[in-house]
């Protein structure tokens, strides 16, 4: 049952964001995931309503991602995203002499078997209702 | 292969319930979220996963469902199977277009047979639809769950017609199998509509139980989300052993049965012959 709120999406002129002061630069990089989790551009849509009460519309989404994450799109003086050019330059403190990284051992290190829970809010909600009780 | 026939089966504790048919809106969610509903009166314990990730209709909802598209991969499916959890219901709701996906990676993991060895059965929902997409997948995944699966039947009248699947030889076999039918109580498109420009105008997903007291819905919208909550707390209610669940001492909350229930199946099935 998706939401089509873009139908009625009640923006007015006044309200518009100044240029390159777009709400989701916010949630770019949140975006990017969202895609790479192969979600819709509705659904990211319907998610920024629901999650950060943006209201906007599919394409608005996907035009903006686009514009966002493509180096050649020209941006006002000033506004470009810091690179190793534009970074101002650190001072390089010497490096300590002789200085050997400890071996890891990579069986020393414990990791979960498979940290992915499908059901873990579930199990969550159920720990906390036999705690309580 | 001969000490596993000899292996002897555990009793039946824990129930797997999904939709493997390839249906797009006709009401697979709608379904999965009334079972959450009378699971929660009932006070069964359940675990849930919103396995469709472009509607995500469960997980908004209600926030205790888990999202996890275990259709996404082979891995994915058996992340899902590996973490089952120990609940006496485990409802999944897969995307539409997955039967192929699913039965596959069932056959994959042989997982028949390691549900049955762990005591757990599948029931599946097959919705009783004419189109013929429908019907392939539902003919599809009964005849590859056979008697390891048990079924239910959902018709939905507003969304589908069933009379074609009536005829066909799926249907007499799941009558056979004495398979209850489960039939959604048909709802305006008025309180559609209304419940959900509430959601928008509150910004937030209201579920069912919510929607049914909410002050802000107009008094014949409440009324008729709360006949469609009642429909489906005493249908499931209905055939909940051992279809939902295997024991009936888990129902800690039974269905109080006014007037209105009791004429269920006539007043949901929106096929008066006066009209």
């Amino acid at each position: 049952m998706m939401l089509k709120h873009y139908e009625d999406c009640d923006l007015v002129m006044g309200e518009k964001p100044k240029a390159y002061r777009s709400p989701l630069w916010k949630h770019l990089e949140e975006i990017r995931r969202w895609r790479r989790d192969q979600e819709t551009w509705e659904a990211i849509a319907d998610r920024l309503w629901v999650e950060y009460g943006i209201k906007i519309s599919f394409q608005s989404v996907q035009s903006f991602f686009k514009r966002a994450i493509d180096p050649e799109h020209k941006r006002p003086l000033g506004f470009e995203p810091e690179t190793a050019k534009s970074a101002p330059a650190q001072r390089l403190e010497p490096a300590e002499p002789f200085a050997v990284e400890e071996p890891v051992d990579p069986f020393s290190v414990e990791t979960p078997s498979n940290p992915i829970d499908p059901f873990a809010k579930s199990r969550r909600k159920y720990q906390q209702e036999n705690s309580n009780e | 292969m001969s000490k596993d026939s000899k292996t002897e089966r555990p009793p039946v504790t824990r129930r797997f319930i999904a939709c493997t048919q390839s249906t797009g809106r006709v009401g697979k969610s709608t379904v999965a979220e009334g079972l959450i509903t009378w699971l929660r009166f009932a006070g069964i314990p359940f675990a849930a996963v919103d396995s469709d990730r472009q509607h995500r209709t469960l997980a908004n909802r209600y926030p205790t469902v888990d999202t996890f598209d275990a259709t996404k991969s082979i891995n994915d499916f058996h992340t899902m199977i590996r973490a089952l959890p120990d609940f006496p219901v485990t409802i999944v709701d897969f995307p539409a277009q997955s039967t192929d996906f699913l039965l596959g990676a069932v056959q994959h993991f042989r997982l028949l047979d390691s549900f049955e060895l762990s005591g757990v059965r599948p029931t599946l929902l097959i919705f009783a639809a004419d189109d013929s997409t429908a019907a392939e997948s539902a003919s599809a995944s009964a005849r590859f769950f056979l008697d390891k699966a048990d079924y239910l039947l959902i018709e939905n009248p507003a969304k589908f017609q069933s009379d074609e699947f009536k005829k066909t030889a799926l249907f007499k076999w799941l009558s056979d199998r004495k398979t209850p039918t489960i039939r959604l109580p048909a709802v305006t498109e008025v309180t559609i509509n209304e419940w959900k420009a509430l959601e928008r105008r509150t910004k937030k997903y209201i579920p069912l139980e919510e929607a049914i007291t909410h002050p802000e819905l107009f008094y014949t919208v409440r009324d008729e989300l709360t006949y469609f909550r009642d429909a489906f707390l005493a249908q499931f209610e209905d055939c909940a052993v051992p279809r939902i669940i295997s024991d009936a001492a888990l129902i800690k909350n039974k269905v109080v049965r006014g007037e209105a229930l009791k004429t269920v199946p006539a007043a949901a099935t929106l096929e008066d012959p006066w009209l």
